[in-house]
């Protein structure tokens, strides 16, 4: 019988100060972004405090424009205007956010029945790549879709949007994003489009088939990744974790898949079910040159928000690009408002350009909209790694 | 992402840490600079404590905000008395313990959970004394193991098991490879399980 004593790591929690010390302060990670974030905090709620207590002192530095201003009455009353503005420019704002979410959705509306048109585009254009570009079972089963598509003129909307399905799913297994792209984006317009991803009308879905396609899923991912923790390389002392969760953001009756691990530096990602299989989503956005491209909705973080078929993507550290995203019924998916460290969209429009957003004050904006969406907890299926 | 040495307590030419005096001097020449100084300077060290207390149960955003309040505490404590009493680095210890206990008596939502070493108010009986002088001799063996891996082994044991850093965020530190880190850490488990092992303990199932 073994009879030593167990030690772990959790023997260092809630350490006195001077074993904190000795674990080494030094050792902690804090990048520049984080230090400012906490300083910036910090003197926000310093302020906030010192104003509460009634503390006069100044503590401006000669770096403040605002340095020689007098203290006492004289200090409220200037502070009283840009307030009174501040609250006047906000409600300017919430009913201009209302009437525009308004104005969207009566927009969107209409817009339902014309996804017809592009999808004969995307068909067609399908057919006439099949023929070009491979001759893969993929493309075969195009062919297959398409054939039956033109057969039936009266083809109803169901038959249409499996043949969107399909040809959209091709184009994930050949790894041709921008031939999809032009499928489904105008291309004499300048903003966003919604972009149509594959789909399916199929009431027959059982739990059973979207777990195995979730798991389909999972390994396909993890054969991406070189050294990711697999069968073949159990490594528990890595600590990585997978899980995923189905959710329906749009409200389609079929979930869409939400995966993360924390492999290397972590990442989340977003799929929908094309009726056979959880594949990749897409969505025209924008780059950081401010070049409108197909993205995928993988980033650090993919989450789905608790306002009604609405998605939020967001890079590390609030790094370079983050979303919020609307998914139609149909599986469209288009940004509502976009951040990059140069420039901000809104409806895929550009909504404002600046110089290196370094201090993050802009996605400091835009994370205030971006949490006011509200995170939706899921529940999560934690994947064992070592599951053959 | 660059990453901040934290270890900065050495920043006033004397080369210890800033001091009340410093700081005063410092404060009335300009009042922001000398408190963005003590925020450099004391960041690390108020991270460490605020983490220690609030990694079982609190986000990387509960932490920033805990640090936040501590050093507006810090900063408001001088503002009111004019001095930190001769020992800055104590207050701000202490400020930092307390103000990290209540987050997480607000994030656990049990008002009765109690740091026996910090609250004083709590009779310790002989169960607890010992209890306590147990889990002190087990985090002494614990620390004088893994600093006797020797550098950059025990910094990366300590980073990837206590500070729950991945290995691409060590591998930056030490300017590594992930794989290098990965490699380097699962050696020095195995080294250490064995010290460990030499004095009679066996690590846990979940830190192997």
């Amino acid at each position: 019988m073994n009879d030593k004593k167990k030690i772990g790591f959790d023997i260092l929690e809630n350490s006195d100060i001077n074993t904190i010390e000795e674990i080494g302060t030094g050792k902690m990670n804090i990048d520049k972004n984080a230090r400012e974030r906490m300083l910036k905090n910090t003197m926000n709620k310093y302020e906030a405090e010192k104003k509460r207590l009634g503390i006069a002192q100044d503590t401006t530095s000669e770096n403040n424009e605002n340095a020689d201003s007098v203290t006492g009455v004289e200090v409220y009353e200037r502070r009283r205007l840009p307030h009174f503005i501040y609250i006047g420019l906000c409600s300017a704002a919430a009913i201009a956010l209302t009437i525009g979410s308004i104005t969207m959705l009566n927009r969107r509306k209409p817009d339902a029945p014309e996804i017809q048109t592009p999808v004969a585009e995307v068909t067609s254009t399908a057919a006439t790549t099949s023929t070009g570009i491979s001759t893969t079972t993929a493309s075969s089963k195009e062919a297959v879709t398409v054939t039956a598509a033109t057969e039936t003129s009266a083809a109803s909307a169901k038959d249409t949007t499996a043949a969107t399905t399909t040809a959209a799913d091709s184009s994930d297994k050949t790894g041709g994003d921008t031939e999809t792209a032009d499928g489904n984006t105008p291309s004499d317009t300048t903003v966003s489009a919604a972009y149509t991803n594959p789909h399916t009308d199929r009431t027959d879905i059982t739990q059973e088939e979207l777990d195995a396609a979730a798991v389909r899923a999972v390994k396909q991912l993890i054969n991406y990744y070189d050294g990711f923790p697999n069968v073949a390389q159990p490594d528990p002392t890595l600590g990585v974790m997978l899980r995923y969760a189905f959710y329906d953001v749009n409200g389609d009756s079929v979930p869409e898949l939400f995966i993360r691990h924390n492999y290397e530096l972590g990442n989340a990602y977003m799929y929908v079910y094309d009726g056979n299989d959880y594949v990749t989503a897409r969505f025209n956005g924008h780059d950081m040159n401010g070049n409108e491209t197909v993205q995928e909705t993988v980033l650090s973080v993919v989450e789905a928000f608790s306002a009604d078929n609405t998605i939020g993507m967001m890079g590390h550290q609030g790094g370079s690009q983050s979303f919020i995203l609307y998914m139609g019924d149909d599986n469209t998916i288009t940004p509502l408002y976009e951040y990059t460290l140069y420039r901000s969209y809104k409806d895929g429009r550009l909504s404002e350009e600046y110089t290196y957003d370094g201090d993050l004050g802009k996605f400091g904006e835009f994370l205030d909209m971006y949490r006011s969406y509200g995170e939706r907890e899921l529940n999560w299926i934690e994947y064992d790694l070592n599951e053959k | 992402m660059k990453a901040l040495t934290t270890n900065t307590l050495k920043t006033n030419k004397r080369g210890g840490p800033m001091t009340d005096n410093e700081y005063r001097k410092m404060y009335d020449k300009d009042p922001r600079k000398a408190q963005t100084a003590l925020f450099d300077e004391y960041l690390g060290y108020v991270y460490a404590i605020v983490y220690n207390k609030l990694r079982s149960c609190g986000s990387s955003e509960d932490i920033e905000e805990c640090v936040g309040d501590v050093f507006s505490a810090v900063f408001i404590s001088y503002d009111r008395s004019g001095s930190f009493d001769g020992d800055l680095k104590g207050l701000i210890g202490t400020i930092a313990n307390r103000t990290a206990i209540q987050m997480y008596r607000k994030l656990v939502r049990h008002s009765d959970t109690v740091y026996i070493e910090n609250e004083t108010t709590e009779l310790a009986d002989t169960e607890n004394v010992e209890e306590n002088a147990e889990r002190s001799v087990l985090k002494n063996t614990l620390l004088k193991l893994i600093n006797s891996l020797g550098q950059p082994d025990s910094d990366i044991i300590i980073q990837k098991f206590y500070y729950n850093m991945n290995s691409k965020e060590i591998a930056d530190k030490h300017s590594m490879s992930p794989a290098s880190v990965r490699m380097r850490c699962s050696r020095a488990l195995k080294k250490l399980k064995e010290l460990l092992a030499n004095e009679g303990y066996e690590m846990k199932e979940g830190n192997i």
